[in-house]
Order: structure tokens, then sequence, then C-alpha cells
């Protein structure tokens, strides 16, 4: 290395493109992330509801195995473990549940200590946007959650189909299309609302608790509009009847009489009275998605704007 | 095949710069330039054009300084007028600009839980250099910048001094064609701020790159810039050139002597000097262009008279500014 080169000089050589850029900050942001053990061993549990998923749904095609392992069990001759709409909704929430747990270890890191450590003009006065900026950090989120939510759905999917044969891949697409687009729209949401609060929030952990705080707190204010002013528009605050009810509308496009059968199901749940329309659920995750990018627009500048 | 290969080169995104073309675009251009916050005027029409290898920027606190590097940098668009930079436009060619720029903030700049190594090598990525190139030069950029032992220890756990340096390590490590420096002695003792004059005297000297020096330390301005322009309420009130001012300045000499001075004053009216005598034995006098000091010594020595003392006129730049702040004072 030529370190006896002490003088300055320009550099004349190549350059990386641009429009790839963003994925310095990822790349960067993916080593100190693993760097604290306890996400690591976190994220390693987030795998188990998959691991077992995908062990259920291999001993539900091998009953031989499943019954040489419990030789006294009764083992029904009908298909074990059914895997449909709600068996994916099911792991889903499970995924989802740890999701935000993983959102709220890394999201708070990401954009705060930039903002608290004037950072910001180290990465503006380069050939480097806002937007790449947001999308760089964006994509540790989106890459890390995606892992422990779509990528699961999807490998149950694919093993079924390797166990079920190639009529059950093609009778069942919606579901591979259902889960992987619901996955990734919940990660879209949750990284896009936890990277605002670590914009507007500066204190780290407030920014952890914030990210919990805005799933309880409007879904108690939703609840409570609920009650008082009987009628089920509240419920557009409670974070996970909008997931739900957009995950509905996805799993059971084709099928109105298990859309009600699970709107019902999720309208049964407390805090809750009735259910959403579909689109009303749509509507609102695109307006949190836009507001935290409105957000973050606001907050995400090279200096401090005094009025 | 070279993964990047097929990419541009730093210098073919700056095309504009003096080394490579040979052509004098200024550093700086600005052209009525304005620029308001909410209404507020901050920078009020301002004009001129910079060359100089380093160009001070000087002002009392409020003057637009940290504004005018902001605009420059695009971080403000201009409300009226136009700016360029190394010949591009501040509106147009803004991405351009970056590439060919490194800043240094004025206030703390830093990523927390980075060694010195990796945030310096993260900043020469962004710019758009390839990993490989980036490590090799964050580490030559450390060690000239003198953190080279420091270079794995996070960047949190540095003195302000080391962090000062950090920033201009971010600034330099891309190897940028122009350098904005905003207040880079701020907060740093004694050695700290001579080490950092030193090295940005040296990189000016490299001729490498153009540099623009944002300060309110008369004395820092001095000892680096050849060029100075000096900003009131948003206004350039004075432009000079302080290279010019100090061949001028040598030029104006006061003297003390011993001896009879007739005849030596005679041979220097002779070369044409402008002279007034004070008293018996000071002397002032304007050399013309043509004449050195040694020529005075020369004569001196022929004509038998002793010189005991010779200065040249101080016209520092402490004089320009309080003239500038005073004609300034003076404007409706």
């Amino acid at each position: 290395m030529a370190v006896h080169r002490r003088g300055y000089r320009r550099y004349d050589g190549s350059l990386t493109p641009e429009r790839w850029r963003f994925w310095i900050l990822a790349r960067y942001a993916f080593s100190r992330v693993f760097q604290s053990r306890l996400l690591v061993i976190f994220y390693v549990i987030c795998f188990v509801p998959t691991v077992l998923a995908l062990s259920a749904v291999y001993l539900s095609h091998n009953v031989d195995l499943l019954a040489s392992m419990f030789p006294h069990a009764q083992l029904p001759s009908t298909e074990l473990l059914p895997v449909n709409a709600e068996f994916f909704l099911f792991l889903m929430a499970i995924q989802a549940t740890l999701s935000v747990f993983v959102t709220a270890l890394i999201g708070p890191g990401l954009v705060s200590p930039d903002l608290t450590n004037n950072a910001l003009p180290l990465f503006f006065s380069r050939p480097f946007s806002r937007a790449q900026y947001v999308l760089g950090k964006f994509s540790v989120l989106f890459v890390l959650l995606s892992l422990i939510t779509a990528a699961p759905m999807l490998l149950i999917y694919v093993l079924k189909s390797a166990l079920a044969g190639s009529q059950w891949f093609i009778d069942n697409i919606h579901l591979a299309f259902a889960s992987l687009v619901g996955s990734l729209l919940w990660v879209m949401l949750i990284s896009l609302v936890s990277l605002a609060s670590s914009a507007w929030v500066r204190w780290r952990p407030a920014a952890a608790g914030m990210l919990f705080a805005l799933f309880f707190i409007p879904a108690g204010f939703g609840a409570a509009a609920n009650e008082i002013m009987r009628m089920t528009w509240g419920s557009l605050l409670n974070g996970t009847v909008l997931i739900g009810t957009v995950w509905n509308s996805l799993f059971f496009i084709n099928d109105p009489a298990g859309y009600a059968r699970a709107a019902d199901a999720l309208s049964e749940m407390p805090d809750t009275v009735g259910f959403l329309p579909a689109w009303s659920a749509w509507l609102m995750v695109a307006a949190l998605c836009a507001a935290s990018l409105l957000l973050l627009n606001r907050k995400l500048r090279a200096h401090e704007v005094v009025r | 095949m070279n993964r990047f290969s097929e990419q541009a080169t730093a210098s073919a995104r700056v095309p504009l710069l003096r080394k490579e073309t040979g052509n004098a675009a200024p550093a700086i251009e600005l052209d009525n330039l304005s620029v308001s916050f909410n209404g507020r005027p901050i920078l009020k029409d301002l004009n001129g054009a910079f060359s100089g290898r380093a160009i001070g920027l000087l002002g009392p606190n409020g003057a637009g300084k940290s504004t005018l590097i902001q605009t420059l940098l695009g971080f403000h668009p201009p409300t009226k007028g136009a700016a360029r930079v190394l010949g591009m436009d501040v509106r147009s060619q803004i991405r351009e600009i970056r590439h060919a720029i490194g800043y240094m903030p004025e206030n703390d700049s830093f990523i927390t839980g980075m060694t010195g190594i990796r945030m310096v090598r993260m900043m020469a990525e962004l710019s758009g250099l390839p990993p490989a190139d980036a490590l090799e030069r964050a580490h030559e950029t450390l060690f000239q910048l003198g953190l080279g032992e420091a270079r794995y220890r996070n960047v949190g756990t540095y003195s302000l001094g080391m962090k000062q340096m950090a920033k201009l390590a971010v600034a330099v490590v891309h190897g940028p064609g122009m350098l904005i420096l905003d207040e880079p002695t701020n907060g740093l003792d004694a050695d700290g701020r001579k080490r950092m004059l030193e090295i940005i005297r040296e990189i000016r000297d490299s001729h490498d790159t153009q540099i623009i020096l944002c300060s309110h330390l008369l004395r820092d301005v001095e000892e680096c810039c050849d060029e100075v322009m000096i900003l009131k309420d948003g206004m350039l009130v004075t432009h000079c050139n302080l290279e010019a001012e100090r061949r001028t300045n040598r030029k104006f000499i006061q003297m003390e002597t011993r001896g009879d001075t007739g005849v030596f004053l005679n041979r220097i009216e002779q070369l044409g000097c402008e002279l007034a005598v004070n008293g018996n034995r000071r002397l002032k006098m304007v050399l013309p262009e043509a004449v050195e000091t040694r020529d005075l010594y020369r004569i001196a020595s022929e004509t038998g008279v002793q010189i005991r003392r010779l200065d040249f006129k101080r016209d520092s730049l402490q004089d320009i500014f309080l003239k500038a702040m005073e004609e300034s004072n003076g404007r409706p």
C-alpha cells in the first residue's frame, strides 16, 4: 500500500456507476448492524417459526416418517396440514410481529445518528442525493426484513410445490403472489415509518419506543373513536387490522366467502368494531408510506433550516 | 474485465478544471447572485470572478459566508442570478460540481460507530471511487493528515483537533479539483491550527486543487490565500488580490540609516525612487519596478552609509478588512 505517498494528489481513476451508489450505505450498515450480538441472536430466532413450518409441511407429506416417529399416534388419512391462505396468513402474522422487533432494533440507528452528529453535509456535498440516501437506508431494513417475512413464505410455497406436485404449484400460484406482495408491502410500510421516526426522534431508544407507540397509541384512539361514534373507520388507525385487511384482500382476491370469513375474524379482535373496506386499508397504507417519505424529505437536509 | 472499465473517469467528469485543459475558467463566478430564505435576503446581488489558487472568504458573523458556500454546493438554490463553480452552473450542473469538490463543514460532522478509516473510505466510495481505490486513498489521506496511528479508532473518541483532521480527510480523500473549507481552524489550539494551516498550504502548493477558505480569522486567510473576497450583510464589499497587494507592498520601504546620507539620497533619487525624509536618518521610499532592495544595499555600501533597519510597508489584510468595513458602513 502506497502509504509513503503523503502529498495531495488528484484522483483521475475510474468511477463507479451512480445508480448503484445507494448500496454503499446499505453495505456499510449491514456490517455495523451485525456487530450487535443481541440482534444476531434475535435475527436467528426469527427463522424458528419458518423452520417449524417447513418441517411441518415436510412431515405432513411423509406420513411414514411421522408414523415411525410417533408409532402409537392415530394419524388421519386426509391431508395433515392444509397449506392454504389461512396457513400463510397465520405464518405471516407471526413473522410480521417478529419483524417489528427487528425494526425496533435496527431502524433507530439508521438515520438519527447522522442527524445528531451533523453527518448529512458529508453525504450531500457529494454526488449523492437525498433520494439515494433514503434508498440506501431503506434497503438495509428492506433486505433484512424481507429475509424473515417474504423469503420464508416463498420457501414454504416452493417446498409444498415440490412435495405436492406441479398441479398444486399452478393451482395455488395466487398464494405465492399474495404472500410475496403482502410481505413486501408490510416491510415497506414498517421500514418507512421506522426511518421517519428515526429522522424525527434523534434519541435512539426514544425512536425505538416511538415505533411501538405508533402501533399502540393510534390503535387506542381508533378503538375509542369506533366506540364513541359507532363506526369502523377508527380501525384504520390499528396497524394490525390495517395490514390484515390488505393481506386478506390479496389472499382472497377470488374468494369472497373466504374474504368475509377472514374479515370477520379480524373484526372480532379486541379494540375493533366491524371490518374495514379493503380499498380504505390500501389507501391508508399508501398514505402512511407517503407521509413517511414526506417527513423524511423535510428532515433530511444538508443544513439546518433557521426560520 | 475490470468492472469499472466502462465507467467515466473522475477527470472526464470535470472537464473544465484548469489543470487538464489549460482553460482559465474561474474557480467561482457570481453573476448577480441573490439568495433569500423565507423572503429574507441573505446574499444580495453578488458579482465577480475569482481565480486564485486559494480564495479567502472573509466577513463578520452573519455576513453570508456559509450561505454562499452552501449555495455553491447546491444546498440553497439561488433566488436570482447565477453562480458557477469551475465553469459549471450551480442550478443545472450540481452533480458535476459535487464530483469536483470536497467540502469540510464548519460544525462537528462524523458518523458514529465507525473507525476513521471506514468513515473516510465510505465517503470516498460515495464520491464514486471503487472500493479498492477508496481504501488505498483513505489510508494515504489519514497518514498524510497525521491520523495514521488513530485510523482504526472510533471517530467518536477523537479529540476536537483529530475530528477537524478527519473532516479534512473526508473532504480530500476523493482527490477533488476544488476544496471548500468552512472555518477549518475552529476550536483548534495553537499547534493544531499551525498544523492545519500547513496542510492547507501544502495542498494549495500541490497545484492539484483550488481552495476556498471561509474564515473569520484574518490571519488564517492571510497565511493561506492569494485572493480575498470580503462579505458584509450579504454584499461583496471588497475583492482583492493579496498576491498583487503583497507585490505592491514590497516596493514601499521604510529605512533607518547612520552616517552622511547626502550622496546616498542623491544616488537613490537617480534610480527613480520617490523619497520622503523624516528627520535625519529615517527615510520612506517607493521603488520603481526595476529596482530591488539589493541595489539600495549596494549604494549604501558605496557611499559609506549604514542601513540599520529596513522594513517593507505592511498593509496587512487587517487594514484591508477594516477599510472595507469602514467603506461599507458609509454606504447608503
